[in-house]
């Protein structure tokens, strides 16, 4: 509501004082009548809220304030008459309608008769301060959702493991029990896949088991000396019979020796082949996998080759992302977490994993360069666990 | 003088807190012909082997139970002469304590949930 008006009763002298409140550029500085209109105006406050001296003194200072707040500024007056000084922090307008947040401090100004003459209305910019505050909550919830996220993974994922445990013994005993009556065919299938399903529900629980481990830092690694080539073989026998029950036939070569040594955690290098291998297998049935094993000084590099659809060119920094997977190869089962894991433990082993066109028939190769020995890793005596 | 011969041992101990795992696996050996007792935690578990050392053929231990758990109980077998050569296999979750337990000079570990094949094998050989 401003309006127009006599030039302010109380404008300030031309004393040191006063030329002090004009040369200050990053306050607000300004006085108020006893009713709420501007009676004098700083440079600071020009800079602030955008108008010229002329164009607000006389206007009422609920000019500052957001449609919504325009009952602040009375409870603000009373305050500061009451108490003597008011401070409030909230949004207010500048001349161009843009808001900024402010901090502002009325104070009651009498003679020295004790008679009230008007305010003085000291405001700060904050809008950059809150702004950063505002960001660090955000930062801070976020932290919690995922500190929660990953509570809820790792309880859920352990919680999960021991029914699953539970549930395997016992189909394993029905399969005892139905040996021992020459068991109807079709009943004994019927137990394979659902033992087969069990042994599915696991690995997948223990993938969630490890992201979470990955998430809060407590994916532990147990280095020793293993010999890659051994790695390699270690992974054929584990893995053969799942890619001839997908139709792939499993070839393994290398040129390296079994002497040749390196310090790893072999269960978790072997847990990423096999999660190579199980992509492989996924993406490209019935056609064959090669695993290569190459050695280059101190650099070992495997090489898991499919012939399936292949992974394109965009998708290659984001299959190893969490709860990714590639856009070629139509639905697919799984939690998209083969490869992150992989990843994790390729990059905590000093190692690099990447992607690239495959086969000249089409398909992905998969490579893993490790370092033999590893400046992250030192290998350590066993210890018991605690 | 007569010499007393202890007869075979044929009890299988199954030292493990969860119970529905314990019961579980002492349905598995019992269908697969063995005696089994179960125990809930390691205190219990080498208070029965202390009474019954004679008789068990083999434990099959968990490792993280209240109470006292599998480390403190192997632990306990391996200082006790009546104990110490009695075979165990040490059942655990963690597939990384497999790595970490060779002075626990078990016969087999093996991980979570467990393969009944592997382990009705290793029982085989000993009960």
């Amino acid at each position: 509501m401003p309006r127009s008006r006599a030039p302010a009763r109380h404008r300030p002298p031309k004393n040191p004082f006063s030329l002090l409140i004009e040369s200050v550029k990053d306050y607000a500085i300004f006085m108020l009548d006893p009713a709420g209109y501007v009676a004098s105006w700083n440079p600071g406050a020009q800079r602030l809220k955008g108008y010229e001296a002329s164009e607000i003194i006389g206007a009422h200072f609920s000019t500052f304030y957001r449609e919504e707040d325009r009952w602040k500024p009375g409870v603000e007056l009373a305050g500061a008459l009451n108490d003597g000084r008011y401070e409030d922090e909230g949004w207010r307008v500048r001349k161009d309608g843009s808001l900024f947040w402010a901090n502002v401090v009325i104070t009651a100004i009498r003679d020295a008769t004790g008679e009230h003459v008007g305010f003085a209305k000291v405001t700060r910019d904050l809008t950059e301060r809150r702004r950063q505050e505002q960001e660090r909550i955000q930062l801070a919830e976020a932290q919690a959702a995922l500190r929660v996220r990953d509570d809820f993974l790792s309880i859920a994922s352990h919680e999960l493991k021991t029914p699953i445990g539970a549930l395997r013994l016992h189909l394993a005993s029905l399969e005892l029990l139905m040996r021992r009556r020459s068991p109807d065919p079709e009943e004994a299938k019927r137990l394979g896949l659902a033992i087969g399903q069990v042994k599915r529900v696991n690995v997948l629980v223990e993938r969630l088991l490890d992201v979470s481990r990955i998430s809060t830092g407590q994916l532990t690694l147990y280095p020793a000396e293993v010999s890659p080539v051994a790695i390699l073989h270690a992974v054929r026998d584990e893995f053969e019979d799942i890619a001839r029950n997908a139709g792939c036939e499993l070839r393994v070569q290398t040129t390296a020796g079994e002497g040749e040594l390196a310090v790893w955690d072999a269960t978790r290098i072997q847990q990423v082949l096999g999660n190579l291998i199980i992509n492989a297998v996924r993406y490209g049935p019935g056609k064959p996998v090669d695993v290569r094993l190459d050695l280059a000084g101190s650099i070992a590099t495997f090489f898991v080759e499919d012939r399936g659809p292949g992974v394109p060119s965009a998708d290659r920094l984001c299959i190893f992302e969490r709860f990714q997977r590639g856009s070629n190869g139509g639905h697919q089962a799984g939690l998209g977490l083969g490869l992150y894991i992989a990843k994790q433990v390729v990059e905590s082993h000093d190692g690099e994993i990447a992607v690239r066109d495959g086969h000249p028939d089409g398909g992905a190769t998969f490579c893993v360069h490790l370092p033999l020995h590893p400046a992250a890793l030192v290998p350590e005596p066993p210890r018991p666990e605690r | 003088m007569s010499t007393t011969v202890d007869p075979q041992p044929r009890i299988i101990l199954i030292v493990e807190d969860d119970v529905d795992t314990a019961s579980a696996l002492a349905d598995l050996v019992r269908i697969a012909g063995h005696q089994a007792i179960t125990m809930a935690n390691g205190q219990e578990g080498l208070r029965y082997l202390e009474a019954h050392f004679a008789s068990v053929c083999i434990v099959i231990l968990d490792l993280m139970m209240p109470v006292m758990d599998g480390w403190e109980l192997r632990k306990r077998m391996l200082a006790d002469a009546r104990l110490r050569s009695i075979p165990v296999i040490v059942t655990t979750g963690n597939k990384l304590a497999l790595e970490k337990a060779e002075q626990a000079q078990v016969r087999l570990f093996v991980t979570k949930p467990i393969e009944p094949d592997r382990l009705l094998e290793e029982i085989g050989k000993c009960c």
